[in-house]
């Protein structure tokens, strides 16, 4: 489902250019659950922008779903990002304006009029026990329900691949957990590959491989 | 994206960032309201000028003056005027954008005139008027009280003098002649101008009721007295004095300033009666045209047959107003590139602001072309809603223009009753402006936004 060979990633000018990703090459079949762990720094989240398209700016091959990234125009990859990858942020970003239900149903504005995503971001609201709260705004949740309002706004267009970018880090330690849960509730009942990057251990258990970055390098 | 989804994220944006868009918004409704306002009244002017005062869908042509004969030529009598033959007014129609030709025959001979008492109590008098006529298919398409055409087309019955011809009539007679035809007065038309004359000098100072707009139907019936052949500077050189009826019947632009303008036939037959050969040359020859722009051909075709236009002052103030309307637009257009500016940097400041909504967005599927279009179509909305403002505070302010210069301003021959005209498209381009400066300012920022990395704005840097 990815596949990166060779991937070097770059930051700074001049004396001050240092490698966020050194030579990284990685393969991740469908499925998967995993977790890339490594300190602050380490490269973890510039990775993950890469493999889901935020950043095309490095050196090396990157395929996702078959598809060499940096070859892609920026109206195929964003319709790549948009059917296929779902995104989960360690600060939500969810929009203060919105009420849920329109954070939830955000990428919608993006596609192709779809009757259906409207009931299913409320089934996505139920399911993640946060029906009642559709008509609120983010103001009003706690983090850990901002989280799933998240997850449900990452799930609704039913992506094959979930990028989550520490998940958990904003969350107490009860409501990272459950968080956790869900995730591996995702991945086991509808096979979603799902990629997170951590410095939790918790994530780690709960995954089906866990790789560990460290100054852009895998251990 | 779907124009729904456009929608959906412009209203939301109206809601959320009211107070910078209003303020955006205010600017260009300032600039589009002096552009309208300048336009309308260019417009406004423009049309009561070049549409009642100098009519520039139509040049008339007129030959060169006569010669100074000097005192020999004075004594022993002057060349013959010039004027223009018949094979000259159907060169003038066969100019392309001409839509009619339509010869003058001035009076060849001195006249006066007495009459009014239906309207003034009592007779005045010109001891010299000045007439010309026309052919009747120039005011086909003006309504007036009674027909403008030659009374004889339907001549009554033979007659020696008035008296012999029915109530209202007269007997149009030649004095050389023994017998002539009883004759209803000969319509005349008076134009607008010397109406205006009339109202704004002439009865004040003779403490006369002004005649107006209902002349028409005030003078309905009024009949004068025409003195042909003779006048207070003297008399024909052919035919004897006679005095015929005229009746005025209406009020059109196409008359001469001063004096009376009759059917053409009728003057013809005149003229032939007190000046021979005149009658065969017209005076001048009124040239119509579709398009003002065709103007220049007939210009060019008169000179060569050595014709010069009568007044050239349609042009004049054409150019006058299109300079004046011109630089008031000028300031107008640079009150909207000011709040084009403006609009830059607001959006400048909105896509800072917003530059994690807009990585999001990406990250969930919009294209760089989306992000573009989101907010050009908020710099739309904001410069077409400003420019509804602003046409609104133009016409507010032309009304009350409208209203302090029939207030304040003296009364002048044509004062219009508004001084503006609103056609249709002038809102359209009012509102088309005020939405392409408001894009054209944020264009730059949409761009910007367009570029923003969404890796890196979503990390927060």
């Amino acid at each position: 489902m990815v596949c990166i060979d060779g991937l070097t990633k770059l930051y700074g000018e001049g004396p001050a250019r240092r490698a966020a990703l050194d030579n990284v090459s990685l393969s991740i079949d469908a499925g998967e659950l995993l977790a890339v762990l490594g300190p602050s720094g380490s490269g973890k989240s510039t990775l993950l922008g890469i493999v889901g398209g935020l950043d095309r700016d490095y050196q090396g091959r990157v395929t996702v779903f078959g598809e060499d990234l940096r070859a892609l125009g920026d109206r195929a990859l964003s319709r790549l990002r948009g059917d296929r990858i779902g995104f989960v942020f360690q600060a939500f970003h969810l929009l203060p304006h919105l009420t849920v239900l329109d954070n939830v149903l955000a990428p919608a504005l993006f596609t192709a009029n779809d009757p259906a995503l409207r009931p299913r971001a409320l089934a996505l609201l139920e399911r993640l026990g946060l029906a009642e709260r559709a008509l609120d705004t983010p103001a009003r949740l706690s983090g850990g329900q901002r989280q799933r309002v998240a997850i449900a706004r990452a799930l609704l267009r039913r992506p094959a691949l979930l990028l989550c970018d520490e998940p958990t880090g904003n969350l107490d330690a009860e409501t990272g957990a459950r968080t956790i849960d869900l995730f591996r509730e995702l991945h086991r009942e509808g096979g979603l590959t799902i990629v997170a990057v951590t410095h939790e251990e918790r994530l780690a258990a709960a995954a089906t491989r866990t790789l560990h970055l460290r100054d852009g390098r895998f251990t | 994206m779907r124009i729904a989804s456009l929608w959906q994220l412009v209203r939301r944006d109206l809601g959320r960032t009211r107070g910078a868009l209003v303020t955006s918004g205010f600017g260009i409704a300032a600039g589009t309201a002096a552009l309208i306002f300048f336009l309308a009244l260019g417009l406004g002017v423009r049309a009561v000028l070049l549409g009642e005062v100098f009519p520039i869908d139509q040049v008339e042509l007129e030959p060169p003056k006569g010669r100074d004969p000097g005192i020999l030529g004075l004594l022993l009598g002057g060349d013959v005027a010039p004027g223009i033959p018949d094979a000259a007014v159907a060169r003038l129609g066969r100019v392309p954008g001409v839509t009619g030709v339509y010869p003058k025959l001035r009076f060849a001979f001195p006249s006066s005139a007495r009459g009014g008492k239906e309207i003034f109590g009592y007779d005045v008098g010109t001891s010299e008027l000045v007439g010309d006529g026309i052919d009747p298919a120039l005011v086909r398409g003006e309504t007036f009280k009674e027909a403008f055409a030659d009374p004889l087309d339907h001549a009554g019955a033979p007659c020696r003098d008035d008296a012999t011809c029915g109530h209202d009539q007269y007997c149009e007679r030649p004095a050389d002649r023994d017998a002539g035809v009883c004759s209803d007065p000969v319509p005349a038309l008076v134009s607008r101008y010397l109406v205006e004359i009339f109202d704004k000098s002439i009865a004040p100072a003779h403490n006369l009721p002004p005649v107006g707009e209902s002349l028409v139907a005030r003078a309905q019936g009024v009949t004068f007295t025409l003195r042909l052949g003779e006048s207070l500077l003297g008399r024909a050189k052919s035919g004897s004095p006679r005095t015929v009826r005229v009746r005025v019947v209406g009020v059109s632009r196409r008359a001469i300033d001063l004096g009376i303008t009759l059917p053409l036939a009728v003057v013809r037959r005149w003229d032939r009666e007190f000046a021979g050969d005149a009658a065969d040359r017209y005076s001048s020859a009124i040239v119509q045209v579709g398009e003002p722009d065709a103007s220049s051909a007939v210009l060019a075709e008169g000179a060569a047959l050595g014709l010069t236009p009568t007044d050239t002052r349609a042009r004049d103030v054409s150019v006058l107003i299109a300079g004046v309307t011109g630089l008031l637009t000028l300031i107008a257009a640079v009150i909207l590139l000011v709040s084009a500016s403006n609009i830059a940097y607001t959006f400048r400041v909105l896509v800072t602001e917003r530059r994690a909504e807009i990585a999001l967005y990406r990250a969930v599927g919009a294209t760089a072309g989306d992000v573009r279009a989101w907010m050009l179509a908020l710099a739309a909305v904001v410069g077409v809603v400003g420019g509804a403002a602003g046409l609104l505070v133009a016409r507010l302010a032309a009304l009350a223009a409208d209203v302090a210069a029939a207030r304040k301003l003296p009364d002048f021959p044509f004062k219009p009753a508004s001084f503006f005209l609103f056609p249709w498209w002038l809102g359209a381009l009012g509102l088309g402006f005020a939405a392409l400066f408001a894009v054209v300012g944020a264009f730059g920022p949409a761009r910007r936004a367009a570029k923003v990395e969404p890796a890196a704005a979503l990390q927060g840097s």
